[in-house]
């Protein structure tokens, strides 16, 4: 496996190296030009690993030490770096790598983020520990198992629903409805979800009853349709968060709202549910616009 | 660059191989979801590709209960001050009530929260919460009794600052 590897290294470095590794590892043509200034900027990270075909083999940590100096800012950057110079079975989810993919969502200095948009603590000389989100199943290394996550965000019926759409169909005209400026931004600071669950793995009631209580990323979506001013369906949407599981077991610990990489507030919408669940608060129905 | 195509490949289907192997021990695992234990157990494939959306399936109602647990909260702000500065037989009541009540609402999430069937079965989850239930009610009468046939809360506490006396 070795020697097929290390056959994979060479072979990879000649025959792509003069294509198209010019292109991404400019940092590293950057930082051979100023070879000979710069002292190398160590840094360490500890990534967490567990690999399914050793199932006998417990998780561990394995500690890879790069040069900041011919690597990217950010912590992605470094596991990129990793996976492509020293470890090739380091494996990790990545896509968009600036922050609205949500692929990328780790445990990072024990704070649940990002990795695209997080950037390396060089400051410190201390390692930077590297999980997966907290309290799922590890599929492999750093990528944690998203289905439960999914099918409780999929349970909520993330859609519009209306009652008119078919009358207006078969009626003939389809016609605009005109959506408010106000009334669109009650949307502001929840459609801009990515659902990278690091509020929901981030918090203990998550960690606890992940099966049965939805978790603040899938309820901040639930809110966004419940308060849909398009939305028809909100009375079955309420009803369907009624039991004393999926919405409260949020016992408002605010680690979601502390947490979010897009700095958005699940807590609150949480808690407007719960409102709008006891009565407290009315959904503001949806204006004609002239 | 054949040869690199056909390593590259070589270590994708590894990986791919590895992918199946680590959703076939996921799936082989203790149910995890509510939503799973529901559905009719077809074949894993179809269990994993169509998965219905089942109303999740706890009984209950707690929508009506949570406004009154907050008016709960707010009312004790001003009972516990209440109680101490005036001590009488209604407020020493009101206050045995609502902090027994209060107390037994946040145990009770304690309880469900951390003695969860899923690590202690089916039962000891049950007999934790008849426990505290009988706890609380055994805290309420005492409370209730010692208001109406000793001193009374209020009158208790305040007697703390007497004891230099």
């Amino acid at each position: 496996m070795s020697r097929e590897m290390q056959l994979f290294k060479v072979c990879k470095g000649v025959l792509t190296g003069l294509q198209a590794r010019n292109i991404h590892v400019t940092p590293a043509a950057f930082a051979a030009v100023a070879e000979t200034k710069k002292a190398p900027r160590n840094k360490t990270f500890a990534v967490y690993r567990w690999n399914p075909d050793e199932p006998d083999k417990k998780p561990y940590m394995q500690e890879y030490t790069i040069d900041l100096n011919t690597c990217g800012p950010m912590v992605l950057d470094a596991l990129i770096k990793i996976k492509n110079d020293v470890d090739t079975t380091l494996t990790f989810r990545r896509s968009c790598r600036e922050g609205i993919c949500g692929s990328c969502a780790m445990n990072i200095g024990g704070v649940n983020t990002l990795a695209c948009i997080s950037k390396i603590d060089a400051s410190s000389g201390k390692a930077t520990k590297i999980y997966p989100l907290p309290h799922m199943y590890v599929v492999k290394d750093l990528v944690p198992d998203m289905n439960n996550f999914y099918r409780q965000y999929k349970s909520i019926q993330p859609w519009l629903q209306r009652k008119d759409s078919k009358q207006k169909q078969t009626g003939g005209a389809l016609q605009q409805d005109i959506q408010s400026i106000e009334e669109r931004q009650r949307l502001d600071g929840l459609y801009e979800c990515i659902l990278c669950a690091c509020c929901s793995t981030a918090c203990p009631s998550y960690w606890w009853n992940g099966e049965k209580y939805l978790g603040p990323a899938v309820l901040m979506q639930a809110y966004r349709w419940i308060i849909d001013p398009k939305d028809a369906a909100t009375a079955q949407r309420l009803d369907n968060l009624r039991d004393p599981f999926s919405v409260y077991r949020c016992h408002t610990i605010m680690n979601c709202t502390k947490t979010c990489p897009k700095g958005l507030n699940p807590g609150r919408a949480i808690a407007e549910i719960k409102k709008l669940l006891g009565g407290v608060a009315k959904k503001e129905e949806a204006k004609a616009v002239a | 660059m054949a040869l690199s195509l056909i390593l590259r490949n070589a270590a994708r289907t590894n990986g791919m191989s590895s992918i199946i192997k680590s959703t076939i021990i996921v799936d082989s695992r203790k149910t995890f979801s509510q939503l799973l234990d529901k559905s009719k157990v077809i074949s894993p494939l179809y269990r994993k590709i169509n998965l219905p959306i089942v109303k999740r399936s706890m009984s209950g109602d707690h929508s009506k209960l949570w406004p009154i647990e907050k008016a709960v909260s707010v009312i004790l702000l001003g009972v516990v001050p209440a109680t101490f500065l005036t001590p009488n037989v209604v407020l020493d009541d009101m206050f045995a009530v609502l902090t027994v009540v209060h107390f037994h609402w946040g145990l009770e999430a304690c309880v469900v929260d951390y003695i969860r069937p899923i690590l202690f079965g089916a039962a000891l989850p049950k007999i934790s919460l008849g426990l505290l239930y009988l706890i609380s009610a055994a805290t309420l009468g005492g409370l209730l009794y010692y208001n109406h046939h000793c001193g009374g809360i209020g009158q208790t506490v305040r007697q703390f600052w007497e004891i230099k006396k």
